[in-house]
């Protein structure tokens, strides 16, 4: 078990490490100079080199590359080149806002997922499950944005129940949550819905039933443990979509976060700040993959003993 | 079943409950529906909270100097105050400073400043301090916008505690136009010190309202300064502002600004939509408050330094092709006023005459290309030498203001006249460096001013920067704007503009478009919101009614 | 049971007849490699129905298949669907409500919102089709070579697929839209990239699945060149779930592109895509919602209609799949 830990914690550093590098390599090869940028458009070919040298992009990538995961090493992101800003300090401001919302959301989705996923199996066929079915349909096929919108235009213009955009209290959040937290519902109630149509035809279900116990205890006691099972495995993986559907929510109800904070750094190539970005969601998606392997590793004894087979 | 759903609910109260924390948003100025009462005396007290388009930038650099980006100077102008203040008819009236005098020769110019205004940080304003900005806009290794709004700027000599004498290396007629607007605001020099570069998140000015804090790219909170009693001639009271607190929202987005609004939350907010300054001006429930933004307005600039834009005849030949009117009338719904100049028509010097004096002319211009060699081709796009004529037009800014909305009108006018314009958007970087090299037809922009020594900024190769709009590199052109600047007599000034700006639209240097109104939205009892003579929004005497 | 899970993402339909529900087999791989036969087909509406509800379906079915083959018309075709030109712009016509001579009302700028639709499908499709074509051949190749040759082969792989994915798929859409100025070919590339490491980890747990089958090993046995049995027996075993993915993959490409026209990045064409116009349609939601509810539906209606296509193309390939 402890082995299995180590191995998948190295493994996640490597890939860390990895979309780190990546994201470096393709930066650099983006057009234009950041130097050119932060200088201004008042700026003489000498401020801007003065500049260049201050930001240090005039010295070859592997050196800056080298430089940067120095500091890393030390806890030092570097400084944002459009406002020399502390990018540790930029990021820290940003984050909470951005993990508030992400956290939320995939309560919502985890929520909704397995409940109407529940539901939807256990009355399979009727119309309880063809409504959700249509719905869950409906949601992915639409661009975030518009339900969004649609939010905005019935329940802040038209009701007045909920405030379009701040930060303090539940409210202006509610908005953002339920949207993204619709949206990733849906690959979730498919995997619950299908985990348990296809757990309820196994043979160990039928003896179950042999036994006497009810249809809704074995789905919930049963069922359902196999099927979370898989689910947070999903969970894992729609880690990287939920960030993405962050950037489109943060914008669009003028909330901060990461997701704005990324994408105008990617626009005004400054680098240390997509680099730490990127590092911060690198570090979510294999955390929690990692948490998700080690759940699944101390949930079902089997695949410990294949890991401590493996060991000998 | 039930049990299901309730945990469902737990668990989704629990998750968004999760978020809960701090204090409430704060809410629009008053509350619920307005009731129509006559209007009384202002009030002192409440909050007014203003959703204006910061665009979405993720970091405010509250430097007045630092900035040339318009929405942070309507933040700025409630928290640094100028020397003088813009009146109307090319007028300036008092501010900080008392009064002052000009030497006869342009070069130096000498101010009495008030003396008991304080900053917000209990520092003295003074001569000293006078001295200090204006250095520090100068320092080239500070590389800040608004060094180009001193222009020839040599030194201040502090004559005594509250008289400065600016001296300039020639005569510079636009100082005191440049000096009323917020990018040559006075920042305290004890804050510039202590927090040096780090300044634009501690902005400590002289201003109605004082800087509280700030979420990084979505508010910005502001105070009442309860010492303030200097307010610039013209406003409607002295003493402290009425407003308690004063909160900028910034919601970029056009659907979600106009439901701020609408929904209550926000007292007021600026930049509406066409579409919906159409209802929101016949509504009761809201007011208008409008003024013209001093502006280089929005102009469409070829390429002239790039083939075929060299040749005089054929930029003209691309005007003709544009319908300008009806572009303006479908994208702005009447919001917005044509330009025939690039100067607005409220700045010095501009030309009247320009109005109307250039039309449409396809016929004319399908001629001049035909007779120039440029054959249509069998898809509608003129072809020369087996080059298509194709109008590559680079953009960074979106559709900003719907200037993206404005090229897809004029790409379907071109079309018909065998143009093929394309638009090339950019990310900034990238766009910085194809406009450097030269490398596009046509950029467009704009830029606001209050003088029209902007022309200069834009269209003189010695004055311009680097990535600037404008290629153009006319002897005559420059002799006349540089003359512009020195010449201290109104008169004189106004007849080389107006030379100027015939000469720009002669040569289709530039194709003015739009004149941009800026407009603010208020709720019915949000009262005494102004917007100044330079177009920005002023709160100093805005009061809610309770 | 990660190795389901996969599959499950990439046809987030849930549709177990590719192999879900598993049972962990001890088995010589890491933790992550559970693989099973696959169990009886399940389908994702039902289980097999009664007589109405088959109708129903067939029912739906057919409708599906009728609104994609229009789109496809108008992609082909646009002229003889398109009442208006989509360049042309009626000035005295701008921001009309939706009556018979406009289907769905006109644009701000006077332009027809139905003919807009109609000429958008081309660029929607094409998007969409070739993103789909890039993202299938770049993931089966990663996802083949990775599941089937196993070992530090897939080891590595798998990590470069991570990294692919840590990085949030808009961020690296707008890298290349950045990179390479937006057109409709960056549009392509990036769309694809964003989606490559979907396809290759659900063909890569397809190629695991089926590497074990007994047939395999006997193949091996027999002699058969490593190429000729990926040629001969994996590859058939991959064409569903790429079928699968693909049809999802329309979806994905749309939603994608939408996303970063919202964002700025989308290409101003003469016929924008869908995911263009509802982007740009967005500001006048409260004056004139036709101008993003239309193309909003038919983005939804091509989604759902090839999400529907896909699920009785899964049925009807199911059986031949299964067994070992």
């Amino acid at each position: 078990m402890i082995r299995l830990v180590l191995e998948r914690t190295v493994a996640s550093l490597v890939v860390v490490l990895g979309a780190v590098t990546l994201i470096f390599l393709i930066l650099n090869w983006l057009p234009g100079d950041p130097a050119s940028l932060v200088a201004g458009e008042g700026a003489s070919a000498e401020t801007i080199e003065h500049v260049r040298i201050q930001l240090g992009t005039d010295r070859p990538l592997l050196r800056q590359y080298r430089e940067y995961l120095v500091g890393l090493a030390h806890g030092d992101l570097g400084r944002s080149y459009v406002t020399r800003e502390p990018v540790l300090a930029k990021i820290e401001s940003q984050f909470p806002s951005t993990a508030c919302l992400a956290l939320a959301s995939a309560a919502v989705a985890v929520a909704l997922g397995i409940g109407m996923g529940v539901l939807s199996a256990v009355y399979r066929g009727r119309w309880v499950d063809q409504v959700f079915q249509v719905a869950a349909l409906f949601l992915v096929s639409i661009p975030p944005f518009w339900l969004g919108l649609l939010g905005i235009l019935l329940f802040s213009v038209k009701l007045r129940w909920l405030p379009v955009i701040g930060r303090g209290g539940v409210a202006p959040s509610v908005l953002p949550v339920a949207c993204l937290g619709l949206i990733f519902s849906v690959p979730l109630l498919r995997m619950v819905r299908n985990g348990i149509i296809e757990a309820l035809d196994e043979p160990y279900v039928m003896t179950l039933r042999a036994k006497g116990l009810r249809a809704r205890r074995i789905v919930y006691v049963h069922v359902l443990r196999n099927v979370l099972m898989s689910t947070v495995t999903l969970l894992g993986i729609l880690v990287g979509e939920l960030l993405s559907g962050l950037v489109i929510v943060e914008i669009l109800f003028a909330r901060q976060g990461l997701g704005r904070l990324a994408v105008e750094a990617v626009s005004n190539k400054d680098m240390p700040v997509v680099q730490g970005a990127i590092l911060l969601t690198s570090v979510a998606y294999v955390g929690i993959n990692l948490l998700v392997d080690i759940s699944y590793a101390w949930i079902d004894p089997r695949v410990r003993v294949a890991a401590a087979g493996r060991a000998r | 079943m039930i049990r299901l759903r309730a945990l469902l609910t737990l668990f989704a109260v629990l998750a968004v409950g999760a978020c809960g924390k701090g204090s409430s948003g704060g809410g629009g100025a008053g509350g619920g529906a307005a009731s129509v009462q006559p209007i009384g005396q202002p009030v002192s007290g409440g909050e007014l909270v203003f959703g204006f388009d910061g665009a979405a930038v993720t970091d405010f650099a509250l430097d007045p100097h630092k900035s040339a980006f318009a929405p942070h100077h309507r933040v700025l102008r409630s928290i640094f105050d100028s020397l003088v203040v813009a009146l109307p008819a090319h007028r300036y009236g008092p501010w900080l400073a008392k009064s002052w005098q000009i030497s006869p020769d342009g070069r130096s110019y000498t101010f009495q400043l008030r003396d008991d205004v304080k900053f917000h940080d209990g520092t003295k304003f003074d001569a000293e301090a006078v001295k200090f900005n204006f250095d520090r806009v100068k320092d080239p290794k500070n590389a800040f916008f608004s060094t180009s709004d001193i222009g020839p700027y040599v030194s201040t000599t502090v004559v005594d505690a509250y008289t400065a004498r600016v001296e300039f290396s020639e005569p510079y007629a636009p100082f005191l136009a440049n000096l009323a607007k917020s990018s040559l605001g006075i920042v305290s020099p004890a804050a510039a010190r202590t927090y040096g570069d780090q300044f634009p998140h501690h902005p400590v000015g002289t201003g109605p309202f004082r800087f509280k804090s700030l979420d990084p790219a979505t508010e910005i909170a502001l105070e009442r300064n309860p010492d303030y009693k200097w307010p610039p001639a013209g406003a409607a009271h002295e003493g402290p502002a009425w407003l308690e607190r004063l909160t900028f929202k910034n919601v970029p987005e056009e659907a979600t600004r106009v439901a701020v609004l609408l929904n209550g939350q926000a007292g007021a907010v600026d930049l509406i939509p066409p579409q919906n300054l159409v209802e929101l001006r016949s509504s009761a429930d809201y007011q208008l408050v409008e003024g013209e933004l001093l502006n280089h307005n929005y102009s469409l600039y070829l390429n002239v330094q790039r083939e075929p834009w060299k040749d005089p005849r054929m930029r003209e030949a691309f005007r003709k092709s544009l319908d300008l009117d009806a572009a303006v009338k479908t994208v702005y719904l009447g919001t917005a006023a044509r330009a025939w100049s690039p100067l607005s028509p409220s700045i010095l010097g501009y030309d009247e005459s320009l109005e109307g004096s250039w039309k449409p002319d396809r016929a004319g211009a399908a001629a001049a290309l035909d007779e120039l060699g440029w054959k249509t081709g069998p898809d509608g796009v003129r072809v020369k030498d087996g080059k298509p004529l194709t109008v590559v037009f680079v953009d960074t800014q979106g559709n900003r203001e719907k200037r993206l909305d404005l090229m897809t009108v004029l790409r379907h006018q071109l079309h018909d006249n065998g143009f093929d314009l394309h638009t090339d958007s950019e990310a900034s970087g990238a766009y910085l460096a194809k406009s450097a090299a030269g490398d596009f037809d046509l950029l467009a922009g704009s830029l606001f001013a209050p003088d029209p020594d902007v022309l200069r900024r834009i269209n003189s190769p010695s004055f311009r920067s680097v990535g600037g709009i404008s290629k153009v590199d006319d002897p005559a052109l420059n002799a006349l704007l540089d003359a512009g600047y020195r010449e201290m007599d109104p008169l004189a000034r106004t007849k080389i503009y107006e030379t100027a700006q015939r000469l720009i639209v002669d040569k289709t240097y530039a194709i003015p478009v739009y004149v941009l109104i800026y407009s603010v939205a208020a709720k019915r009892d949000v009262h005494g919101v102004a917007i100044d003579v330079n177009g920005f929004p002023v709160f100093y005497d805005t009061w809610i009614q309770s | 049971m990660k190795a389901a899970a996969e599959r499950v993402v990439g046809s987030a339909e849930g549709d177990p007849s590719f192999g879900a529900a598993p049972r962990a087999r001890p088995g010589p791989r890491a933790a992550s490699a559970v693989l099973q036969p696959t169990p009886p087909v399940a389908d994702v509406l039902a289980t097999r129905p009664s007589g109405v509800r088959a109708r129903l379906e067939v029912y739906l079915v057919r409708v599906s298949a009728l609104v994609v083959l229009f789109f496809l018309v108008c992609a082909f075709f646009p002229v003889i669907v398109a009442p208006y030109r989509a360049t042309d712009m009626l000035s005295d016509a701008i921001l009309v409500a939706p009556n018979w001579r406009h289907l769905c009302g006109t644009d701000q700028f006077g332009r027809d919102v139905f003919s807009l639709i109609v000429y958008g499908a081309r660029q929607s499709l094409l998007v969409t089709f070739c993103a789909t074509v890039v993202a299938s051949a770049a993931g089966a190749f990663l996802g083949l070579l990775s599941g089937y040759a196993g070992g530090w082969v897939d080891m590595v792989v798998m990590r470069i697929i991570d990294m692919w994915m840590a990085i949030p798929s808009i961020l690296l859409a707008i890298a290349v839209c950045t990179a390479l100025g937006p057109s409709l070919p960056t549009l392509v590339l990036a769309v694809g990239v964003a989606l490559i490491p979907r396809y290759a980890r659900v063909l890569r747990a397809q190629a695991l699945a089926v590497r074990v089958r007994s047939y395999i090993e006997a193949a091996r046995v027999s002699g058969a060149s490593h190429a000729a049995i990926l040629r001969r027996h994996v590859l058939p075993q991959c064409l569903g779930p790429i079928l699968v993915l693909a049809t999802l993959g329309a979806g994905w490409s749309i939603l994608i592109g939408s996303g970063l026209s919202f964002l700025g990045f989308g290409v101003n064409e003469e016929r924008p895509d869908w995911g263009y116009l509802v982007s740009e349609g967005r500001s006048y939601l409260t004056v004139a919602w036709w101008t993003v509810t239309c193309p909003g539906l038919a983005i939804a209606a091509l989604v759902v209609s090839v999400n529907l296509l896909g699920d009785a193309l899964r049925g009807a390939l199911a059986p031949r799949s299964s067994g070992t």
